[in-house]
């Protein structure tokens, strides 16, 4: 198996299918190299799904995501491990659970919207950072539901991922207006509520999400608006930021960035850590969660 | 007792009274006479006794044993009901006088352990070896106060005297049914010591020098309860006809003499078992302490106990009351002690309470240690599950050992832990096997929650530090200590700052520096009152506690939650290092409602002249307080580093949770 075939395979669902997102890619290209490349031993196969993970970190795309979604879908297939005694018999067992788990994790995304819904009241104006599928399938959602709400969405540079967030919004027929990142403040006394998407939920509760988070979960809490991140469950990571230099450097840089060797100090982090203090409620596929039940539902599935 | 015994003849009080133990002896062979039927060997009985010393090397059952033969001789008095019931009477009159003779009894067992004394086999033998009346210690006891009755009142005393005189002889007479008449007495004396307690009385087992003289004034008021069930005794009683006899008289004296000679074996052992330096010289002094007030008049003495009480309580702050004092040493002294307790069980009692064993973890591993070596030394007693033996002793040696100084979270849950594997064990589980597997655990427990548990945060809070980094820490702390020495060890280049106070638990801060600067680790030393000047070049705070409630807030040694506080201000990030043996169930939001006042001279600053606190005792508008423990809420710590996780502190439900459905404690 080699790495560039792994990345093949990733970039391939990435550019493809619009709608999935980095950590579910990941997830379904460790199935397809299940499937694919033949082994013998439980031992051989757990070396080509670590080479497999290590190959998309290191492909030019924001880590978080995919490094939660594999490590979780590691734990969970590899739990049948050691209950079967063939291999053969291991493999199936390991392919068909990572198809429950991926389904899982499809329906995950339409769980959350439902749940976001009665949090979108009528009139209401959101304001919303860069772009999330799941806070766009919300208010989708909300918006086929007869709610007419009005929502401000940030650019976020430097990728400017909030216009396209804003078209699709747009296309939706929902009242939708673009502001730039540094009218942040400005706005946030208008807006009733803040509703943001995760890259990434660490165990303290708080999230990994695009760079410009942090500032608005600030502003939101001086003005006492609530924040509500939209998340699906497989973005539960086992990491424990104490502060933004805490955060690990390949989650903050692209691997190009990194393998440059140029001075990190003069570069543009790509994500920032927004604490639990700053946040009100995280909405999952498991409920509707305080920031602190988030190490609960870890612990639940790690230990 | 014993060595009273085998020096009597050297006693003074003893020497006046020559003339009337002679005229005593003439009686005595009188009475030999009168029951020659039943007159068995006198040497029987001796060596009998000395076959049940010789296995047990114990103080305690070397002690113990002579007792038993007591409560033999108690059961061999026949005939002395009349005379009894007088003795009683005479004794209730004279209770005012008991005290001066306790008083008295007392002094001469002090100058006796001044003396060079025999070592207790040689006592032992003197014992057995006599086989005049006056081997019986209680016996003797009661015929010199009897004589000191004699003088102020009574012929009726006199009589009584005979009484017991005769009783003595007859301890040679029930020689053969000598073990029957054990177990008849051993019950009985438990149904005299229940009664004893129902009535509020001091308990007799757990008894100080001080308790001697109480107990010997409630000795006639016991005697009058122990009636009420001679009935029951009567009818356990295997030799119906002296039974029959004399059942009454028999479960008074016996209860007597028992209350008696634990009166003496406690003190003795108060004396012995004292763990404190210069030990004779002490007991002596101690001895005095307790006899001088006592030779007033009793109610004068407890006016002065009780303006004694009321000074202290002037001197302790009132909001704090409640709160469990660290033991000076004149109160340590006074500590009852259970003759049944493991030597090593006092010993860890007493460094527990003069603090020499502190820390959450010394402090847990101690407690385990010393219940190693309690369940290797355990004998099993007859027809007892071994748990539920053990479980009882170990019921009595952590009552003492809370009553020394209150456990701490870690201490608690290892109990816990000890306790679930006590149950755990199967009925018919051998002695052998249950004793191997108890040892087992308690290591696994001190291997596993303790020391791995400190090398995986160890390893943990090392990812954390990065090269550069100033690493504050407050206080003293084994894991703390053994974080930063082996981050150092890995190569991480970071510095500690060791913040701490001149008094207190900061005051441990100084060995806390010598340790990690001996390991070659860079380190800073900061009083408490500097730590906002130093807070901003800090990078990550490092805490230590002592416990994690339930609700989050840390409790830690007094001044942590100061130190932050102050980082949280300054945006610093605070980690507390803790391993999950010391989380606990309790909920406590502030300091106030649990907590412990250490020794308030601890405040004091020796080294100053003029300290305005030297002399906070003679003035009751001053009150210092030394609290050991404080509450940091959850909002100021960022993380808990524990074994299984980096946690947040709202988290410690969900590794209550986990445990219990891990470990089922």
């Amino acid at each position: 198996m080699k790495k560039e075939e792994v990345q093949d395979i990733f970039l391939k669902i990435l550019r493809e299918e619009e709608d999935v997102s980095a950590g579910v890619a990941a997830i379904r290209t460790l199935l397809t190299v299940i499937e694919n490349y033949k082994v013998a031993t439980v031992r051989e196969l757990d070396l080509n799904l670590q080479l497999a993970v290590d190959a998309m970190r290191h492909c030019d795309q924001p880590v978080t995501a995919i490094s939660s979604g594999c490590e979780l879908f590691m734990r969970f297939i590899t739990l049948a491990k050691l209950d079967v005694k063939s291999f053969d018999e291991c493999e199936q067992i390991m392919l068909q659970r990572g198809r429950i788990f991926l389904d899982t994790l499809l329906e995950a995304r339409g769980k959350v919207a439902k749940q976001a819904i009665p949090f979108i009241s009528d009139g209401c104006k959101i304001l919303t950072h860069s772009r999330s599928r799941v806070v766009l399938q919300a208010m989708l959602e909300a918006s086929k539901a007869n709610k007419r709400f009005q929502v401000y969405v940030t650019m976020s540079s430097p990728d400017n991922s909030g216009e396209l967030m804003h078209k699709q919004l747009v296309a939706a027929g929902i009242d939708a207006t673009l502001i730039l990142d540094s009218a942040i403040g400005y706005i946030m006394e208008q807006v009733d509520l803040v509703m943001i998407g995760a890259e990434g939920v660490t165990e303290s509760g708080g999230i990994i999400n695009k760079i410009g988070t942090y500032g608005l979960g600030i502003a939101a809490l001086e003005l006492k608006k609530p924040v509500y991140v939209l998340t699906e469950s497989f973005k539960f990571s086992r990491i424990y930021p104490l502060n933004q230099r805490d955060v690990p450097i390949e989650f903050k840089y692209l691997s190009s960035v990194l393998k440059s060797g140029r001075d990190l100090s003069k570069q543009h982090a790509l994500v920032d850590y927004t604490p639990p203090a700053y946040i009100t409620l995280l909405f999952t596929d498991l409920g509707i969660l305080t920031p602190s039940a988030v190490s609960d539902e870890l612990i639940k599935l790690y230990l | 007792m014993v060595i009273t015994e085998a020096n009597a003849d050297n006693d003074p009080i003893a020497n006046t009274s020559s003339k009337k133990r002679r005229l005593r002896r003439k009686r005595l062979n009188a009475a030999r006479a009168l029951h020659k039927d039943l007159n068995n060997p006198a040497s029987l009985i001796s060596t009998t006794v000395t076959n049940h010393l010789v296995p047990n090397q114990e103080i305690n059952g070397i002690v113990r044993k002579p007792q038993k033969k007591s409560i033999d001789s108690n059961c061999s008095k026949l005939d002395s009901t009349l005379e009894n019931i007088v003795n009683m009477s005479s004794k209730e009159d004279s209770k005012s006088r008991d005290d001066v003779l306790a008083a008295r009894e007392a002094k001469k067992l002090a100058k006796q352990k001044g003396k060079p004394k025999p070592t207790q086999n040689e006592a032992q033998t003197a014992v057995t070896k006599s086989d005049t009346p006056k081997e019986n210690s209680a016996t003797e006891k009661i015929g010199k106060e009897n004589k000191e009755t004699k003088k102020l009142a009574t012929s009726e005393s006199a009589k009584s005297k005979d009484e017991v005189d005769k009783a003595v002889v007859k301890t040679d007479d029930i020689s053969k049914d000598d073990i029957k008449a054990e177990r008849a007495a051993k019950k009985a004396a438990k149904q005299a010591k229940k009664k004893k307690e129902d009535g509020g009385d001091a308990c007799a087992d757990n008894m100080t020098v001080k308790d001697v003289v109480e107990t010997l004034k409630d000795i006639a008021n016991v005697a009058r309860e122990v009636q009420d069930v001679t009935a029951k005794v009567q009818a356990i009683n295997l030799e119906p006809k002296k039974a029959e006899e004399s059942g009454k008289s028999k479960a008074e004296l016996r209860a007597e003499r028992r209350a008696k000679q634990e009166a003496q074996r406690a003190a003795k052992q108060a004396a012995v078992q004292q763990k404190a330096p210069a030990d004779k010289p002490e007991a002596k002094a101690k001895a005095d302490e307790t006899v001088k007030p006592k030779e007033e008049k009793s109610p004068k003495v407890k006016s002065a106990e009780k303006a004694k009480s009321k000074q202290q309580s002037v001197n302790r702050v009132n909001w704090f009351q409640h709160l469990h004092m660290q033991q000076d040493k004149e109160s340590l002294k006074k500590i009852p002690i259970n003759s049944n307790l493991h030597p090593a069980i006092i010993k860890l009692g007493v460094q527990l309470a003069s603090r020499v064993v502190s820390g959450s973890n010394a402090r847990c591993i101690a407690l385990l240690d010393a219940l190693k070596k309690m369940v290797r030394d355990y004998t099993l007693p007859a027809k007892t599950e071994f748990a539920r033996g053990l479980e009882a002793h170990l019921a009595a040696s952590l009552e003492f050992l809370w009553a020394m100084r209150q456990p701490s979270a870690s201490q608690t849950n290892a109990v816990k832990c000890f306790r679930h594997h006590l149950t755990q064990l199967p009925n018919n589980v051998d002695e052998f096997d249950a004793k191997k597997t108890l040892q087992e655990e308690i290591d696994r427990y001190i291997r596993e929650q303790i020391d791995m548990a400190g090398e995986a945060i160890s390893l943990t809070v090392r990812n954390k530090i990065s090269d550069g980094d100033i690493i504050l820490t407050y206080g003293c702390s084994s894991l703390i200590e053994r974080i930063l020495v082996e981050a150092h060890a890995s190569g991480l280049r970071f510095r500690a700052a060791v913040a701490g106070a001149r008094v207190g638990a900061g005051a441990s801060a100084r060995e806390m520096l010598r340790r990690l600067v001996a390991k070659g680790v860079p380190a800073t030393y900061v009083d408490i009152t500097a730590v906002s000047y130093i807070m901003p070049t800090i990078n990550k705070v490092l805490l230590s506690a002592s416990a994690l409630l339930v609700n989050g807030s840390v409790l830690g040694a007094v001044g942590t939650a100061q130190v932050a506080l102050v980082a949280k201000s300054f945006n610093v990030p605070v980690l507390v290092a803790c391993e999950t043996h010391k989380f606990s169930e309790r909920v406590q939001t502030d300091a106030f409602v649990y907590n412990e006042i250490g020794d308030p001279d601890e405040l004091v600053d020796k080294t100053d002249e003029n300290s305005p606190l030297k002399d906070w005792r003679s003035n009751p508008n001053l009150t210092p307080l030394n609290l050991t423990y404080d509450v940091t809420p959850p909002s100021l710590v960022t993380a808990v580093v524990t074994e299984l996780a980096i946690l947040p502190c709202t988290s410690a439900p969900v590794v209550l949770r986990f445990k219990l459905s891990e470990y089922g404690i």
